[in-house]
């Protein structure tokens, strides 16, 4: 089936749709500028982040309010903006989209140096704006499968890391996380079934490492992507399901991430070379 | 082919695609610092052994230790992140600022780096107050008296067993 201009509809409002439900989340939570309203600040050996704190907006983001309810607000309402502009084919949708970008990669830069919050969540935010750029159904195609592509880099790497690191040949891996993950949780609690359950697989080390070594298959599984987009589909469901299993058993919010199963869905859809030249 | 495609459509999408590849496997390979949004992923892929010794943050709300396991996922976190990070916030942010001041100054941006930007002013009455504020959001208890501690364990028969005594954390002060 051919890419039309219904699919970048449906993709506007996928992208809409998963971006406020993290909002929602992160609200929820207390993990915005405004919410949390921070008295320090952890800089990172991140050359963006250090030529940004130039500007010294760390100091100014935790003084003013005001500030901070701003970058709340134009980090909501970008998005949004960026959504309706797609939708109604706007002229300016390319510089609403770069808009978005970079401010999304100061906010993400400035609200990771005040929060527990990791910078790689937020990758999500920096690149689907790109494929939301696309004002032609063409550029909608290259872009969601650059957009692919560096996801698929980004989550084979993990795999590789996880290799190179000798972390996959090590019996004690997956007990070891567990007791770093939830040492907190297991040392306060009164013994609820969730700290029998991590106490079972830590004391199981080899059910537990069965755990990593699924959740590295399933990073290392998406280089077939790179390859063919034939089980696309298969990728979403194992994608999926690693994100349930981070939030359930690691306790690991990362479902700020399932906006990239977008761009596994919309592969299915081929680009009519002919359509498109005439 | 998906590149020959691209190259074909667009040239310099193509190029910028291939630099933001090949930028990324340079900070992968190369390790240690990164330049958002190139970034790298490890994702737990350190090495962990179970006789690794755990350094854990037990909290006291009103003398009472808390039951993390009942507050939620990210509350937990919070709760317990955010002393690790102030804990150590002074010493990082000074070696993280002569770090990148270093490399920096290879491209003449060094220099433009003032010590204050990179250092907070907090006191820590300030931050205990913030602290606080945050525990009772997400614990919903009105707090009287606050104190944090560490503690070293390790697993002994199965279970996280404290190895030495608690060291108090000196951030939070009385109230």
């Amino acid at each position: 089936m051919s890419l039309s201009e219904k699919h970048i509809k449906q993709f506007s409002w996928f992208y809409l749709l998963c971006f406020l439900m993290n909002y929602g989340w992160f609200w929820w939570n207390g993990l915005l500028f405004s919410t949390l309203n921070p008295v320090f600040f952890l800089n990172g050996l991140d050359f963006t982040r250090n030529i940004l704190m130039l500007s010294d907006m760390q100091h100014w983001l935790l003084k003013s309010y005001w500030l901070r309810i701003a970058m709340d607000v134009v980090y909501l309402s970008l998005p949004i903006l960026l959504t309706v502009a797609s939708l109604r084919n706007f002229k300016a949708t390319p510089i609403i989209a770069l808009a978005t970008i970079l401010f999304t990669i100061v906010y993400a830069i400035f609200f990771t140096s005040i929060s527990y919050v990791s910078m790689q969540g937020f990758m999500s935010w920096i690149l689907m704006p790109l494929i939301l750029s696309a004002t032609s159904t063409r550029k909608f195609y290259y872009y969601l499968h650059i957009v692919r592509i560096l996801f698929i880099t980004m989550f084979v790497a993990a795999a590789v890391e996880k290799i190179a690191s000798g972390a996959v040949f090590n019996v004690e891996q997956m007990s070891g996380i567990f007791l770093k993950q939830h040492g907190v949780y297991l040392v306060s609690s009164n013994g609820d079934w969730f700290t029998q359950f991590i106490y079972f697989l830590i004391n199981h080390k080899t059910i537990a490492f069965i755990f990593y070594i699924t959740g590295t298959a399933a990073e290392l599984l998406f280089v077939v992507g790179l390859f063919t987009r034939k089980y696309d589909r298969l990728l979403i469901i194992v994608f999926c399901t690693f994100l349930f299993a981070d939030y359930f058993v690691m306790q690991i919010y990362y479902f700020i991430w399932l906006v990239f199963a977008g761009c596994f869905y919309f592969s299915a859809f081929t680009l009519d070379e002919k359509r498109e030249s005439n | 082919m998906f590149l020959k495609q691209l190259w074909l459509y667009n040239k310099k999408v193509t190029l910028a695609f291939l630099l933001f590849i090949l930028l990324w496997i340079f900070f992968n390979v190369k390790q240690g610092a990164v330049a958002t949004p190139i970034l790298q992923y490890s994702m737990f892929s350190e090495n962990y052994h179970l006789r690794d010794t755990q350094n854990i943050v037990r909290l006291f709300i009103n003398n009472q230790p808390v039951d993390f396991s009942k507050i939620s996922v990210s509350g937990r976190d919070q709760l317990q992140v955010y002393l690790e990070n102030y804990s150590r916030q002074q010493q990082t942010n000074e070696l993280f600022f002569n770090t990148m001041q270093r490399i920096l100054n290879k491209v003449e941006v060094g220099h433009w780096m003032k010590k204050e930007c990179y250092t907070n002013t907090v006191t820590d009455q300030q931050f205990t107050a913030w602290y606080k504020q945050l525990a009772e959001r997400i614990t919903g208890e009105k707090i009287i008296h606050l104190s944090a501690f560490q503690q070293k364990f390790v697993l002994q028969n199965g279970r996280l067993t404290p190895v030495a005594s608690p060291i108090k954390l000196t951030g939070i002060v009385a109230f």
